[in-house]
């Protein structure tokens, strides 16, 4: 709680020390056992020993001294002043009797015997005075201790102890030790230096008023001070020249309480100057805590002083009596009070207090004990003697009454008690928990957004927040001030601390380590403190770094404290937690609308490959393709042929899977496809085709098997541009491989190509199987290719029929894959002579 | 650590040598012994409640402590005799000793006490102011200051010199007491009554204040609480003649003749065996007894010394009643050359200074007057005394009462009743129940 103390701070401290010591020595010195006669003098009038009291039951009391009555003299000796009186009376015992020779107010002279007690009693309201000005001690030096740097807390500090000193050294009663007038003397010293304190400390408190701090920067600080020096100054100008003036005049100056009117209406006026001013400062203040705080102070004090005022000033002044001084203190006590509570429910002074609500608890019982002690004994007073208390169950009826009303009273209390002290925190508390659920409830990424970057700061009394999410390795901000930087590099260095210890909430000081170690995190770190930026959330959830919030500090002075921390890093938790389901969600969205587009484009291409392909008569053909994905680059086509005469088949492998091998797919389709309509030469086919679909560009390229079979005959041309060489399965199941042309580079690999058309005879019998790359690939479970070897054992297995053999071999393919997922689209395309056609 | 030691020593040093020198400088008296100083203060305060015996007790005693104390022999010259055997030796040793190490204070009333011894007025006249001058709140100072007042008649002067004495030591019960006499002759009688009681607080065992207090009871017309006083006082003292001789006049003012006998036997009993305090209170008796008409044999009455104002007033009545004007005539000479042999102070006029006497004188003449038919005269006589009086004590205040009654009387009989009512009221203003009690202190029927 105590931080170091600067130069000032001490230096008040050590005053402070002195001024306690002597409102302590003062009181004590009340009790030191002495003779005393239970006169309390008119602290006023020093050289009349004028009575300004009597204390009931004392000596003076029982002799019929009263107030107005003079003394004259003691022991058979006439005093003439409080030292020549407390020099006879120091010469007496406790118990003595002594003759007192006593003036009445009508200057009547008579004795009075009285007896001498044993010490002064410290009326009741002396020692409320005392409480009061102790209270205002103690509320200052916590205030000084807990922030010793502030000057509004130095000032608040040296009011309240003149306060202290006002109070309990001035309304000290007086009587004839010549301590007393030093006493009293202290006391007016305070009392002239008091109004201008209370007011230079609201000058500057909650904020200095913006007239003045423009004033101070027109005229400079030195000017500022010479008005301070005059203001302090003023009111003990005003004593000395009344002073002066009633010396030079002859004439007896009246005073109230030690000081001429005048000085009084000094304080009045400084006074109710301090509250003007804390009140149009109040109105200018932005946190609502502050304006809260502030206007609490401003009832307080207004409803502390101004009767104070009344009664201390104006009917002295009109009246010519200060028999209602006293009664004007009372009130003051809403003054430590009130302060006291600002401090506590609303950080007054930037000054947290943390109460542990086990001590509350302990003192609401005591509290609820005490009070039912007195209510038993008041209760057991009045009821003695009376039928209720002789009745024989009247104690266990008490007592049944006590234990069923105790608890239900505590608790009723306990409410308000919590209410009164811990409503901010309780709020704070329940404040977070709502946005926590709001989180975790909505789904609306900008929703979370904004209750990160707005509510959270609102709550809290942050100046602002800023979101920064993860978006390719860097942090991008997303919401929050714009002169914080758009994107944050997210260095290894940071990431490893933040990763570290699962740490939600950060320090930007904490990193200094880390900072040391990289010149690129100290940079930044550097300029998030520039910014403003104080703390450093990490956003991250089980699957990952989502993003990261930065923080800057409150609005007041003081620092986030561990609750709003710890309640902040749940926040962060569950924000990063929405912001990632928020992210998958709408990634699932995306890739429902991807998948929904898929079937679409799948279905589109499925529209594109002929439910059957045939060649001139005596041929039969059979061809399948399966796509790896939804949509995929094999493709086989019927080309257009001449009048009534099928054309080639065709059958693709574009390089590229998915939405781009499918699109790939289809531009090659239909470049095939029209310039199959005005090219019938296969060799120009290719070429053509290879060289529009170079222009295409994107890298891609097709493989291409040309199958075209004779009308007239068993003669099948093929042409290959990157295809694998197609299979002959010959009658008596021999596998063989068609002879490639030289040149068979896939279309669109290169700008230009040659391209060979074969020709060779299909026997019925026979089977010619062309195929795609991807059925060679297929991929077992154990990783293991199908192969040639496997391709041409299926085939001499299968039947000779095309679509025999095309089912057989896809069923072999499947049984080799096992379920596992096809790496790559495959073709197949079987082409078979009928025997019916020889 | 050295240096914060010096810079704290240094000061409380310098400080405690500032102290001494200033406790030095104010000490008053110049002892070296604590015990004799405080013999010395305690024999001060029984000197300043007219314990004068004490007092000197008290001084011999600070003496046997601290032989070279000058300060009691100082004050032991006032309260012993001139003619007390160890006067001498004190004066010889308050001659030989040194003045210088002796405080301002007590240089001063050595050379004032020596200056008294040799008689030598203008040396102590110059004395006294030149230190009242410079001091002018020594209470000592003033002390003598205003018994010097009071000595030249200055009645306002010593009023107020009495009234700074009071305000620098009020104790001084001296002082109080003669500020009620001053009250009372002013006729503040309120103030008065004031200064008694304090005197009778500061002094609850002396019978003088009760006395004082008993005086002014009696002028005022308040007989029972002058008893109460006057009981008060012999309980006190029962050998206290002052009030046995203010009781006399008490049973006159109340034409009590059995108080008078009774006082007077009380006299007797108490001085049995002292002639002066038995006689006087005899010729007292006598005196009044005869005014009271309860039969006093004249002769003895001449024989008895003339004390007081009132009782030369009234054995003048007597004589006039007795036998006639010549025998009256004749104590009127007698009183006039009296006057005439008092010696006059510089600067201070002859009726000031004896103003009871003159006032006296005026008186006789103007009940010789009336008692003879010439009222004109007597009127004149008789306003020209009630001028001079004052109620300087109950035996003049008494005489101007009579005064003012026998005035009232001449001018009712010279036809101005109005005149006459205004005395009457004058009297009663001072004394309301004196017009009650005839005959008036031995007035002749003058119409």
């Amino acid at each position: 709680m105590v931080v170091s103390l600067p130069t000032t701070a001490k230096a008040l401290l050590g005053l402070s020390a002195v001024l306690f010591a002597l409102a302590v020595l003062s009181i004590i010195d009340m009790l030191l056992p002495r003779p005393f006669d239970g006169v309390l003098l008119d602290p006023d009038t020093p050289g009349a020993l004028r009575v300004l009291d009597v204390i009931p039951g004392s000596g003076a009391a029982v002799a019929g001294i009263v107030p107005g009555d003079r003394i004259a003299g003691i022991g058979h000796r006439m005093v003439r002043d409080r030292e020549q009186a407390s020099r006879v009376l120091g010469s007496y015992e406790v118990g003595d009797t002594v003759t007192y020779f006593v003036e009445d107010a009508a200057g009547g002279l008579r004795e009075s015997r009285l007896r001498l007690g044993e010490k002064r009693a410290i009326k009741a309201p002396y020692a409320y005075a005392c409480l009061l000005g102790f209270s205002f001690f103690f509320i200052g030096l916590y205030v000084l201790l807990r922030q010793p740097h502030q000057r509004a807390a130095r000032i608040f500090f040296v009011v309240c102890n003149l306060f202290l000193v006002f109070l309990v050294c001035r309304l000290r009663p007086a009587s004839y030790s010549s301590v007393d007038s030093s006493i009293l003397l202290a006391g007016t010293g305070a009392l002239l230096f008091l109004p201008a304190a209370f007011l230079h400390f609201f000058l500057i408190f909650p904020r200095p008023l913006p007239r003045l701090e423009r004033w101070i920067a027109e005229h400079g600080r030195t000017a500022w001070r010479r008005l301070l020096v005059v203001v302090y100054l003023l009111p003990a100008a005003a004593l000395g020249a009344r002073l002066a003036k009633a010396w030079h005049d002859g004439e007896s100056l009246s005073l109230v309480s030690g000081a001429p009117l005048v000085n009084w209406w000094i304080l009045a006026a400084y006074m109710l100057l301090g509250l003007l001013v804390l009140a149009i400062n109040s109105e200018g203040l932005q946190d609502r805590r502050q304006r809260r705080g502030a206007a609490l102070v401003f009832a307080g004090s207004l409803f502390g002083l101004v009767p104070f005022l009344t009664l201390a000033v104006v009917t002295p002044s009109f009246l010519h009596s200060e028999r209602f001084l006293f009664l004007g203190v009372i009130p003051l006590g809403l003054v430590p009070l009130t302060f006291a509570y600002a401090i506590v429910r609303f950080q007054f002074l930037d000054i947290r207090v943390i109460l542990h609500k086990g001590l509350l608890y302990t003192v609401t019982t005591a509290i609820v004990t005490v009070s039912y002690a007195l209510a038993i004994a008041f209760f057991n007073s009045w009821s003695r003697g009376t039928a209720l208390a002789e009745w024989r169950f009247f104690p266990l009826l008490f007592a049944l009454a006590i234990v069923l009303l105790f608890e239900p009273l505590r608790r009723r209390i306990q409410g308000p008690i919590d209410g009164f002290f811990f409503a901010e925190r309780s709020r704070l508390q329940s404040t977070m928990l709502e946005m926590g659920e709001q989180l975790t409830a909505g789904l609306d990424h900008e929703e979370v957004v904004r209750n990160l970057v707005e509510t959270l700061p609102q709550t809290l009394g942050l100046h602002f927040a800023a979101l920064y999410l993860v978006k390719g390795g860097q942090l991008e901000r997303v919401a929050g001030p714009g002169y914080l930087p758009a994107e944050l590099p997210l260095t290894p260095e940071l990431e490893a601390f933040l990763g570290r210890d699962r740490r939600r909430l950060t320090r930007l000081d904490d990193l200094d380590k880390e900072a040391g170690e990289s010149p690129e995190l100290a940079r930044l770190l550097q300029r998030l403190a520039l910014d403003g930026v104080e703390l450093l959330g990490d956003l991250a959830s089980p699957r990952g770094r989502v993003g990261i919030v930065l923080l800057s500090g409150k609005t007041g002075q003081m620092a986030v404290e561990p609750t709003e921390l710890k309640l902040l890093a749940g926040l962060l938790s569950q924000a990063a937690i929405a912001l990632e389901t928020a992210r998958l969600l709408d990634q699932r969205a995306r890739q429902a609308e991807l998948e929904r587009e898929l079937a679409i484009a799948s279905s589109i291409q499925s529209s594109l490959l002929p439910a059957s392909v045939r060649m001139a008569d005596g041929w039969t053909v059979a061809a399948v393709c399966r796509p790896a994905r939804d949509v995929g680059g094999d493709f086989f086509a019927q080309l257009p042929g001449n009048d009534d005469e099928p054309g080639a088949v065709i059958y693709g492998d574009v390089s590229g899977k998915s939405v781009p091998g499918a699109l790939m797919m289809m531009a090659a389709h239909e470049v095939l496809h029209a310039l199959a309509m005005t090219h019938a030469d296969p060799a120009e086919l290719f070429d053509l085709a290879n060289r529009r679909l170079y222009r295409i560009g994107q890298r891609s390229f097709v493989a291409l098997g040309y199958l075209a079979g004779a009308s007239d005959g068993p003669r099948l041309r093929y042409g290959l541009a990157g295809q694998p060489p197609p299979l002959r399965r010959g009658e008596d199941g021999e596998v063989s491989e068609l002879p490639v042309p030289v040149h068979r580079l896939p279309l669109g690999a290169f700008h230009r190509g040659t391209y060979q058309v074969l020709e060779t005879r299909v026997e019925p019998g026979e089977l010619i199987l062309a195929y795609s790359d991807g059925v060679l690939e297929t991929q077992s479970p154990d990783g293991e290719f199908f192969g040639e070897e496997r391709l041409r054992a299926s085939l001499a297995v299968s039947l000779p029929e095309p679509d025999a053999a095309v089912r057989s071999i896809l069923a072999d393919l499947e049984a080799f894959a096992a379920g596992h997922p096809a790496y790559d689209d495959l073709t197949l395309v079987a082409i078979g002579r009928r025997r019916e056609a020889e | 650590m050295i240096r914060k030691l010096v810079l704290i020593l240094v000061p409380l040093a310098a400080l405690a040598a500032w102290l001494a020198v200033r406790a030095s400088a104010h000490r008053p008296w110049t002892t070296d012994s604590p015990a004799a100083l405080a013999a010395f203060e305690q024999g001060l305060e029984a000197e300043m409640k007219l314990y004068a015996a004490d007092a000197a007790k008290s001084y011999f005693e600070a003496l046997d402590l601290d032989p070279s104390f000058v300060a009691p022999r100082i004050f032991l010259l006032q309260v012993l005799r001139p003619h007390d055997e160890r006067y001498p030796q004190i004066v010889a040793a308050l001659r030989a000793a040194d003045p210088d190490p002796l405080t301002e204070r007590e240089r001063f009333l050595r050379a004032f006490e020596l200056a008294r011894v040799d008689q030598d007025e203008a040396e102590f006249m110059r004395l006294l102011d030149g230190f009242v001058a410079q001091h002018p709140d020594d209470p000592f100072g003033l002390r003598m200051l205003c018994q010097r007042e009071s000595v030249v008649g200055d009645v306002l002067g010593a009023e107020h010199c009495y009234q700074r004495l009071v305000e620098v030591e009020p104790n001084w019960v001296q002082a109080q007491n003669l500020l009620g006499y001053l009250a009372m002759r002013q006729g503040q009688f309120d103030e008065a009554e004031k200064r008694f009681q304090i005197y009778q607080f500061i002094a609850p065992d002396q019978a003088n204040p009760h006395d004082s207090m008993a005086e002014l009871m009696t002028v005022r017309g308040r007989y029972e609480e002058a008893h109460r006083e006057l009981d008060k006082a012999l309980e006190l003292r029962p050998d206290f003649y002052s009030s046995y001789d203010h009781l006399l006049f008490l049973a006159l003012a109340e034409n009590d003749p059995q108080l008078l006998a009774a006082t007077r036997d009380r006299v007797v009993e108490a001085f049995s065996g002292n002639e002066r305090p038995t006689t006087f209170a005899s010729c007292r008796y006598a005196l009044f007894a005869a005014t009271l008409e309860v039969g006093s044999d004249f002769a003895k009455i001449q024989e008895c010394p003339k004390d007081g104002v009132l009782s030369i007033a009234l054995f003048h009545t007597l004589a006039l009643r007795a036998e006639g004007p010549e025998a009256a005539l004749t104590l009127e000479e007698h009183l006039r050359e009296r006057l005439k042999a008092t010696p006059v102070r510089a600067g201070v006029p002859v009726d000031k200074l004896t103003s009871s006497d003159g006032g006296l004188l005026l008186h006789l003449e103007g009940m010789r007057h009336a008692v003879s038919g010439d009222l004109e005269t007597a009127r004149d006589a008789l306003q020209a005394a009630d001028e001079t009086f004052e109620l300087r004590e109950l035996d003049e205040g008494l005489l101007l009462l009579r005064n003012r009654l026998v005035l009232a009387e001449v001018l009712e009989s010279l036809g101005d009743a109005a005149a006459g009512r205004r005395e009457r009221q004058r009297i009663t203003d001072i004394n309301p129940r004196f017009l009650e009690t005839e005959p008036y202190l031995g007035l002749p029927a003058l119409r």
